[in-house]
């Protein structure tokens, strides 16, 4: 966790201002008191494959995080909670967190990176006095995985019920760590809200949830102190334009309703895979590439995928190195049927050089040298503010990019040469179009561009292919905005393999950027 | 309150910054933070202000505020 300032014991009055920061613990720990087990916030293979790149805090925690900078509230009781979910908060970074307190009964506390709204939680209170965390809930624990519901799967009136109780020694290790007791938040109240993230994340719709709006309504704590909590929530609309669930429902102990709340969250489809079908009818199969041995950095994944199996359409034997997506890896091989033996996985780090000399060891030793290395790889990709206070970030970025592409590059450069190979560098259009909030990724692609020229002035025996395809629909695209007017990854990967299959290539530097297919490459 | 006035509020909201002034020939370039997060706030913030509903993606064509403000009155909104 971590607020700036030491996490338990008595604390002074918050400031107005302050900073906020996650880590992993803290995912832990609120996963454990919570129940929700939502793989989007602990699992860094399944977050690889979603539009976010990498584990994303769970909501709520940000809104514990945003209730423990509140000012104490001894004589008032939470009444209402509300909250927006604006975008995805991820582990080690330092949100600005700002508390402005109207008045007893009314805070609103808003996360921002830079200049970014990440979440904000508006709190209502009233005259009360259950200020306490230690009225008890009892545990009930849940030991399913989280429910992968689609779309059609949650039509209007679908209805879930059960017992849910956090667990308690978790829960007061979450109280301690972001100072809750005194905020006018019994342990009920708080209990209802980590029920909030339970339901969305683990139930309604589970597994593909992206929680966007709570409006979370406590009821004053007449019912018995040590019966299970239990839950009735209702599916109340989908709305087809975004993917977006509304579910509203009760969490109530006997008889007497404890919380009410409105539940919205967006529904993540499914990652998208190349299509081998869709490949061939653009490039069909042929053995002009038989004999020719590549290595697709980045090749479980989304272009590189479809980029691997178009050049094991043309008979090429392909190294598909992958670092997480070891299940995606395997399923684009095994997509290949007859072909698969063409295809070796190589898991590692391409941007580590050990790595890079011991696959190329391999390979010279399988193969006796390597004809075509397609750069595809890149880190994580979220949008950036160019400020100040996130240039640690945009540095790393550049960092990553920039060593993804230059240790495999000034590894197999040689080998390259003496085949008179192809150096291909997946970029983007975005060097061209330079959107405001991917200042990182721009200058990464530059980067990786003028080294690739670079090296094609010093490697004269290298052909070399910069390739700068438009928006295109992966997994980093797969959102409900993201995926309108993105080029499909097969028509790029055929235009890319299309292209270094051609034996009249010269060995200038050709930059690719129109994707519509070449006649004579599909032949 | 006037449509104006009240469009003004919605994307005060939506883009956090109360000092954001609307004019007919704004696009959503002009407006910083208008990512595609920002545009689904957005388009529910109006719905739910104006009690008007978007076909599919329709903010996205409009060429500017004026043309949104057109589509509201249009819409009976004014």
């Amino acid at each position: 966790m971590t607020p700036a300032e030491a996490p338990s014991g008595a604390r002074p009055s918050p400031p107005h201002v302050t900073t906020v920061c996650f880590t992993r613990q803290d995912l832990a720990r609120f996963s454990a008191a919570s129940g929700d087990r939502n793989p989007l916030h602990l699992s860094e293979e399944y977050a690889r494959a979603t539009p976010y790149g990498e584990p994303v805090v769970f909501g709520m925690l940000g809104v514990l995080a945003a209730l423990g900078h509140l000012a104490d509230r001894h004589d008032r009781r939470l009444q209402c909670l509300s909250v927006e979910f604006r975008n995805p908060l991820s582990v080690g970074i330092p949100y600005r967190l700002e508390a402005l307190e109207a008045s007893a009964e009314r805070a609103c506390v808003k996360l921002y990176d830079a200049t970014r709204l990440m979440l904000k939680a508006t709190f209502t209170f009233v005259p009360g006095c259950e200020n306490a965390c230690e009225t008890h809930v009892p545990e009930a624990a849940c030991l399913a995985g989280a429910e992968d519901r689609k779309k059609e799967d949650l039509p209007a009136g679908t209805r879930v019920t059960g017992v849910y109780g956090p667990a308690t020694s978790e829960l007061v290790q979450l109280i301690t760590c972001w100072g809750l007791s005194e905020k006018g938040a019994t342990t009920r109240h708080l209990a209802a809200m980590l029920w909030a993230s339970f339901v969305v994340g683990m139930k309604l719709p589970g597994k593909r949830a992206v929680f966007w709006r709570l409006e979370l309504t406590f009821h004053p704590e007449n019912g018995p102190q040590h019966t299970p909590l239990s839950y009735d929530v209702t599916v109340q609309d989908f709305d087809e334009r975004f993917d977006l669930l509304h579910s509203a429902g009760t969490l109530s102990t006997a008889a007497t309703r404890c919380a009410t709340a409105d539940m919205w969250a967006f529904v993540r489809q499914d990652s998208p895979r190349p299509s081998l079908r869709r490949l061939t009818d653009l490039i069909p199969r042929s053995d002009r590439l038989k004999g020719k041995v590549a290595l697709v950095i980045g090749g479980s994944r989304g272009l590189g995928a479809a980029i691997t199996q178009a050049l094991a359409l043309q008979g090429c034997a392909v190294f598909l190195n992958y670092h997480q997506c070891r299940a995606e890896a395997e399923q684009i091989r095994a997509s290949l049927g007859d072909t698969s033996n063409l295809i070796e996985l190589a898991q590692g780090d391409a941007s580590e050089i050990e790595w890079c000399r011991t696959l190329r060891q391999r390979i010279v030793e399988r193969y006796g040298g390597l004809d075509l290395l397609i750069g595809n790889a890149s880190p994580p990709i979220r949008p950036l503010s160019f400020v100040p206070e996130k240039l640690a970030q945009f540095q790393n970025f550049l960092a990553q990019s920039v060593a993804l592409a230059s240790v495999p590059m000034s590894t197999f450069l040689n080998d390259l040469s003496e085949r008179s190979g192809w150096n291909v560098l997946v970029s983007s259009a975005f060097v061209n179009d330079r959107p405001a909030e991917w200042p990182h990724y721009v200058t990464a692609k530059c980067a990786i561009e003028g080294l690739a020229q670079w090296a094609a002035v010093h490697s004269p025996k290298v052909h070399t292919l910069i390739v700068r395809p438009p928006k295109l629909l992966t997994d980093q695209t797969n959102t409900t905005v993201g995926r309108q007017g993105a080029m499909e990854i097969e028509r790029a990967a055929a235009a890319i393999v299309g292209r270094i299959s051609c034996p009249d290539s010269s060995s200038t530097v050709q930059i690719l950027e129109t994707f519509e297919m070449n006649p004579d490459a599909s032949q | 309150m006037e449509l104006h006035d009240r469009l003004e509020e919605v994307f005060r909201q939506v883009f956090d910054n109360e000092a954001l002034t609307l004019t007919n020939e704004m696009t959503a370039p002009d407006i910083e933070g208008w990512d595609s997060v920002a545009h689904i706030n957005l388009m529910f913030g109006i719905e739910q202000a104006f009690g008007v509903r978007f076909k599919g993606n329709e903010l996205a064509e409009m060429k500017n505020i004026g043309e949104l403000k057109q589509f509201l009155i249009g819409k009976g909104a004014g």
